[in-house]
């Protein structure tokens, strides 16, 4: 391994949770979370030598995974009118212990808001950024950081509680 | 009613605590492999990487060369010679007016002799110089032995300072000749560094042979020694830097092409994963050719070969080795050249094969624009395209193409296979 991939690892190899966790829950039901990882950590490899500080690498992940759904956003617009549809998210919550029916719900709720929302609410929430930190990683504003994180939980909370009641044992997400 | 705020936290906090899916071994496999793909395969992070060191390495010694070998210029008149231009304006050889920094008056000067080195001239040289009127030629050299075996050696660095260069000069008008230092100095650090010595000829005309035109950047060093006879009087000057032959050879040992060769052979041998990353474009082969083809000849270069024959710091053995593996690393870049061709012939007809595929499916009717992605599954004994079972009487056709191309044969309903191909 050369040096400049050791350091890169050492460098991501305390912020895994939260980055994969990030991940998992941004693209939910939309693509393969491992390959936004990949993704993300060869965009940030390749630009390495620009990272400014080592403290905020986790930071500095996040932004690259959030530029890059924004750039593939327009992209699988236009293949999704004509490539196929793929089951990508197939869940037997019967199988599943109390705790992760409740993440299964929680992401799939995720799932259904809009992008900027999400990432707002996933970025406060799971990875525990502050909204001045939410803002340098969106480039928005912390008013909008603020509205984004309002509205999302608002929507979320009615989300789930429809969820709860009328879900089925087995459900099937399909890629939009 | 709705879940509260309370309870969305509570699932948030379930969800800031969850054990990941995937682990950071496997994010690292992936990653790794994924790095080693998009520098272009296994040559970018061994092969290439070690050639390109080599290359700089090979022409680090034609900078050393130069800066040793061509400072060794002959000017008419004992004025000291000043200009930072000195050596574009040398190969020129016509006059010019110039400044000395010291006395702020015009001088002129003619060049009469050069010994400019350049990439093509890599071969340390030896000036013959006549010091004293009265005694044998002296030879000035451009280079020192690795051995150190001099009589008096000075390390001029950037540290060094005006005393210290009045001592070295001191020292050579007591060995016998004349060594003119001209410096230049900003904040008490030595920047550059021209040296003079002044040969004496017969017909009483004095000659200024500038030994060295140096600048001092950070750690540099630069030596000037010089050796004496019984009696104290100088016999032979050489100035530059130590050529190691250590150097060559730790350089040798990490440049394991055998070792590059193999895993070209191996990447080869991984079927189909040269083909997707030739298909996604991610190991430019002319890329890599060319670079190959640059190594080879800096490898194949009878100058370098010269001028590591040249240096006198290697002996005969470590020379017949280092030339040795030299030729080694030549056969071994050529092997890996014929397999890179081998290797674009192959990927041509992969592509070729895909455009057939490509324009049958097209004139069947199967797909509507060749320009969009394209999915092909078989598994169960059936063809898919685009998630589409293909008619019956087509099955034969394609199942044909699949097997000529891409040798897997689809009929077996055991078989699982799947392309996708997006030119984009």
């Amino acid at each position: 391994m050369r040096k400049k991939q050791k350091e890169f690892l050492a460098l991501y190899e305390p912020i895994h949770l939260d980055f994969e966790r990030f991940c998992r829950a941004r693209v939910y039901g939309d693509m393969e979370f491992r390959d936004l990882m990949n993704e993300t950590l060869l965009k940030a490899f390749e630009k390495f030598e620009e990272l400014r500080s080592k403290e905020a690498f986790l930071s500095y992940l996040l932004s690259i995974s959030v530029r890059l759904l924004a750039n593939n956003k327009r992209k699988r617009k236009e293949e999704s009118d004509s490539f196929e549809k793929i089951v990508i998210q197939t869940q037997d919550v019967n199988s599943n212990t109390e705790a992760k029916v409740e993440s299964y719900f929680l992401h799939k709720a995720l799932a259904q808001l809009p992008e900027e929302q999400r990432e707002s609410i996933i970025l406060f929430e799971i990875s525990g950024f502050s909204i001045k930190e939410i803002a340098v990683i969106q480039k928005t504003s912390e008013s909008s950081v603020k509205q984004r994180l309002r509205r999302g939980r608002i929507r979320l909370r009615e989300l789930l509680t429809f969820e709860a009641i009328s879900s089925g044992p087995t459900e099937k997400t399909e890629a939009s | 009613m709705n879940l509260s705020n309370n309870e969305l936290d509570q699932l948030f906090e379930g969800l800031r605590k969850e054990e990941p899916v995937v682990s950071y071994q496997e994010t690292q496999k992936a990653f790794l492999t994924a790095s080693v793909i998009a520098a272009g395969g296994v040559l970018a992070t061994k092969g290439i990487l070690k050639l390109l060191t080599f290359k700089k390495w090979i022409v680090m010694i034609s900078i050393l060369s130069t800066t040793a070998i061509g400072t060794v210029l002959v000017t008419m008149n004992a004025a000291p010679v000043t200009s930072e231009n000195e050596t574009e304006a040398v190969k020129t050889n016509t006059k010019e007016i110039i400044l000395t920094p010291e006395e702020e008056t015009e001088v002129t000067k003619e060049k009469l002799e050069t010994f400019v080195a350049t990439f093509e001239s890599l071969v340390p040289k030896t000036k013959t110089v006549v010091i004293s009127e009265n005694k044998a030629p002296i030879e000035v050299k451009a280079y020192l032995k690795d051995n150190g075996d001099y009589y008096f050696t000075y390390v001029i660095t950037s540290k060094t300072s005006k005393e210290d260069l009045e001592t070295l000069q001191e020292s050579a008008k007591k060995a016998g000749f004349e060594l003119i230092c001209t410096p230049k100095f900003k904040n008490d650090s030595l920047q550059h560094l021209n040296l003079h010595i002044v040969q004496k000829e017969k017909d009483g005309k004095e000659t200024n042979i500038l030994i060295s035109d140096i600048d001092l950047e950070d750690d540099m060093e630069y030596k000037v020694a010089w050796n004496v006879d019984d009696k104290g009087t100088v016999t032979t000057i050489a100035c530059g830097d130590d050529f190691k032959s250590e150097d060559v050879r730790d350089l040798l040992d990490e440049l394991d092409i055998a070792e590059l060769t193999s895993d070209i052979m191996r990447l080869y041998d991984e079927k189909n994963f040269e083909i997707v990353a030739l298909e996604e474009g991610r190991i430019n082969l002319d890329h890599y050719q060319e670079e190959l083809e640059q190594a080879l000849a800096i490898l194949e270069s009878e100058e370098v070969k010269a001028s590591l024959l040249a240096i006198e710091s290697i002996d005969s053995k470590e020379l017949e080795e280092l030339i040795e593996g030299l030729e080694e690393a030549q056969e071994d870049l050529e092997d890996a050249r014929k397999d890179l061709r081998e290797l674009k012939g192959k990927a041509k007809k992969c592509h070729e094969g895909h455009e057939k595929i490509i324009d049958a499916l097209y004139e069947d009717g199967l797909i509507k624009d060749k320009k969009k992605r394209l999915k092909v599954k078989a598994a169960n004994g059936k063809i898919e395209v685009n998630g589409k079972e293909i008619p019956k009487n087509l099955k034969k056709k394609y199942a044909k193409l699949i097997q000529e191309h891409f040798d897997v044969d689809v009929t077996d309903s055991g078989t699982e296979w799947q392309w996708s191909y997006d030119e984009n």
